[in-house]
């Protein structure tokens, strides 16, 4: 939640993906919380098109494993985050990445990672849900993330008002998928960038760095998911993370753009950089989840930018009710 | 053969200052055909508002789908009529929330509850949008003498700050006709009555007092009218005039009472003239003329706000002395949630009695009830957190045999109450496509 007279908070992030399709998914998520944990962002609303609830399950399964650094909700306090899911027909299949990690059972034979998606009902409706987190941000505040099809954000810029809500509050969008920005294209109203093909394959995401780097803890949602959906050893692709990397550094001297097509714009990777770009990769999805904030966090922004505190409000005729 | 001229649906029975609507009759059956055709007699449409949020944990029914054989506490009084509503969960409204405007959730929540539309934080130059009744109002007002009636029972005032820089008039009002109009509710008995059954212009003070000096039932000003139409009709419909007449003489003896009751709402505070001291009086007296609104078709659209958003009003009635708003914050102390727990339930016992009434009265081959829609409902969900999300949401009646009754069901998270008003307008006829923060219309409120 944010208030006026606490300065402009960090950019608040929507993070839409088709979680179990590829780990490079969860990888990505993790990345994002780290960058929440360091106070470079909110994660203000996670969403999935894999229309299955394991894919919204293990969204929140992640969601909280960071609850210490998960931003507060755009509703009230102390309640959880909902996830949104895409639900248009049959639920698409598991994935082993999905299964294995809410399968997971401790000595006890009690579920390792606990969630409360077991019925549609327990997830939002996407559309609204990315909608609603949208209003509660500040003027060019938001940032949206997309890995995966862009079915959920169509429906979004498909509501009556978005287009004006989408102009007003995203700086702009990051796909992972050049396809799926193209899709965009015209219909969502914000500047759109896409990782280009070429960038998710040059950077492996190595499973050496999640047998050493993910070991701090014994069950670690994102690392049980790279150990499920695939015999290891293997590398994983990282567009997604790519996507978020540049969602969140877009000055980094790693990344040039292309021409725009439309208003899509193609993200590339300066090959020499390479390696500093794995080396945040690692270090920020691996890590610790960073105790929860104060409520009122302090702002990132240069104080000297920031929107001026709003003006006291008149002298209330009677004691206020909150 | 010989056919008998139809009564007109409009048929007034006219006096001195008077205009009193009928019911539906069989003697208007060839003009009005709908009264014999199940389903398709009016459709009206109510909302009816209690503040400061629920105790969830007495709402809610634990599964989905049909009513467990015993319903949560608060629910509870509405059991004899547990076919005849539904529980809605997950309904939300994300315009109620703080949206970067900061604290003042019981402003925002009324003003956003009906209007879809986040309210400008503003103690005077008030903006929100127009409510979902007024826009049926405005389509099918002409249908009936007036288009859409607001009730109250507590607070009407406009002016002023009632909640952290909010206006009291989004505290204070349901109805908005456009963004920046509020409706303020009806709050005087009598002058609802008079609204209702007077000519449409309101009596000076003089004629009021001559009034009260040689006080006279309005239905002393029809007897002439009355008598002519009793030769008219035949048993059925004389038995069905007398019955509904005599509703109306019994809100007179409620009001009467009410006038001549001297009783102090607060310690050394004396009543408002006319209001009833006691809160369900007061709920009877509003309810009943709401009744007979529906019977004889004067309006098909009301909004009652119980009391006003954010009150502080107590419960002496039933031994609370402490105020509702201040008891919310309760901070889960038992003590005090059981506290707010039996506010909503003795809410809940007026507004079950009432539905009870409009059940018994038979409308064709189905009843009031049957073709209405009321919502009961709150702004807030849990009024110690002030969430927006879940709100308590339930449907009574049947929107004219549309909806089936008796279940809970429950909604994906964040989906908007403005579906639920979208299909709600569907039922009154009134084809909207878009209202509020709306992303689609409530369907599974009907019949498989």
């Amino acid at each position: 939640m944010q208030f006026f007279g606490q300065g402009k908070p960090s950019v608040g992030v929507v993070f839409d993906c088709d979680m179990g399709s590829r780990v490079e998914t969860a990888l990505a998520l993790s990345l994002l919380y780290g960058f929440d944990g360091k106070n470079e962002c909110r994660v203000v609303c996670v969403s999935s098109t894999r229309s299955n609830l394991s894919s919204a399950a293990f969204c929140e399964v992640v969601g909280r494993f960071y609850a210490g650094a998960v931003s507060a909700a755009f509703g009230s306090f102390s309640r959880t985050l909902p996830v949104g899911l895409l639900a248009d027909g049959a639920m698409k299949d598991e994935t082993p990445m999905l299964a294995k990690v809410l399968e997971r059972k401790d000595a006890e034979g009690k579920p390792v990672y606990t969630h409360g998606m077991h019925r549609l009902v327990d997830t939002a409706e996407s559309p609204a849900l990315v909608r609603n987190a949208l209003t509660a941000q500040f003027e060019q505040n938001a940032i949206v993330v997309l890995c995966g099809p862009p079915a959920n954000l169509l429906r979004v810029a498909a509501l009556p008002g978005s287009q004006e809500l989408i102009k007003e509050k995203v700086r702009y969008l990051v796909a992972s998928d050049p396809k799926a920005a193209m899709a965009l294209n015209g219909k969502w109203p914000s500047p759109i960038y896409s990782i280009s093909p070429s960038t998710g394959n040059s950077v492996l995401f190595p499973a050496e760095a999640i047998e050493k780097e993910f070991a701090w803890s014994p069950a670690h949602p994102v690392a049980d998911a790279y150990k499920a959906a695939k015999p290891m050893p293997y590398d994983a692709e990282t567009s997604d993370m790519a996507a978020v990397l540049y969602a969140m550094r877009p000055a980094d001297k790693a990344w040039t753009l292309s021409e725009p097509q439309g208003s899509v714009r193609q993200v590339m990777l300066n090959p020499d950089l390479k390696a500093d770009v794995l080396k945040s990769y690692i270090e920020l999805a691996s890590a610790k989840p960073v105790p929860r904030q104060p409520r009122f966090r302090r702002p990132v922004v240069d104080p000297t930018k920031a929107a001026p505190p709003a003006k006291p409000a008149a002298a209330p005729s009677k004691p206020e009710l909150r | 053969m010989m056919t008998r001229k139809a009564l007109s649906r409009r048929t007034l029975l006219r006096g001195l200052g008077t205009a009193i609507a009928l019911p539906a009759l069989d003697a208007m059956a060839p003009a009005m055909n709908a009264s014999k055709i199940p389903g398709k007699a009016p459709v009206r449409m109510a909302f009816v508002y209690v503040p400061n949020g629920l105790d969830m944990r007495h709402w809610t029914p634990a599964e989905d789908g049909a009513f467990p054989a015993e319903l949560p506490r608060i629910l509870r009084p509405m059991d004899p009529l547990r076919q005849d509503f539904n529980i809605l969960s997950n309904l939300t409204q994300n315009n109620g929330r703080a949206l970067l405007d900061g604290a003042g959730d019981h402003g925002r929540c009324c003003g956003a509850y009906l209007t879809g539309m986040h309210p400008k934080k503003s103690a005077v130059d008030i903006k929100a949008g127009i409510s979902c009744d007024q826009i049926v109002a405005n389509q099918t007002g002409s249908l009936t003498r007036f288009p859409s009636l607001q009730l109250g029972i507590e607070d009407a005032r406009q002016a002023g700050d009632c909640d952290s820089g909010y206006s009291c008039a989004y505290t204070n009002n349901l109805s908005w006709r456009s963004e920046t109009q509020p409706l303020p509710p009806i709050l005087d008995p009598r002058a609802f009555f008079e609204h209702l059954f007077g000519k449409g212009t309101p009596l000076t003070p003089e004629a009021r007092a001559r009034q009260a000096k040689y006080r006279k039932s309005v239905l002393d000003f029809v007897t002439a009218d009355t008598k002519k139409l009793q030769g008219d009709l035949g048993p059925t419909d004389r038995r069905k005039l007398d019955e509904y007449l005599s509703s109306i003489r019994e809100i007179e003896k409620q009001l009467e009472k009410a006038e001549k009751d001297e009783r102090q709402i607060e310690p050394g505070m004396p009543k408002p003239f006319g209001i009833p001291a006691d809160f369900a009086e007061h709920f009877k007296l509003m309810s009943d003329m709401i009744t007979v609104a529906f019977q004889a078709d004067i309006s098909r659209v009301v909004t009652f706000l119980v009391t006003r958003e954010g009150t502080s009003r107590p419960y002496r009635e039933i031994g609370i002395a402490d105020g509702h708003h201040p008891l919310t914050h309760h901070q889960g102390k038992m003590d005090l949630l059981d506290k707010v727990t039996r506010i909503n339930e003795y809410h809940m016992v007026q507004f079950a009695a009432w539905m009870q009434r409009l059940k018994a009265i038979q409308e064709g081959d189905s009843n009031i009830l049957d073709n209405s829609m009321i919502v009961y409902g709150a702004g807030l969900s849990d009024g110690n957190r002030h969430t927006h999300e879940d709100l308590p949401v339930l449907v009574a009646g049947k929107g004219g045999n549309r909806f089936k009754g008796g279940r809970r069901i429950t909604y994906r998270k964040e989906t908007p109450i403005s579906n639920l008003y979208l299909t709600m307008m569907d039922r009154m006829g009134v084809n909207a496509e878009h209202f509020g923060d709306a992303t689609g219309r409530a369907g599974e409120l009907d019949m498989a």
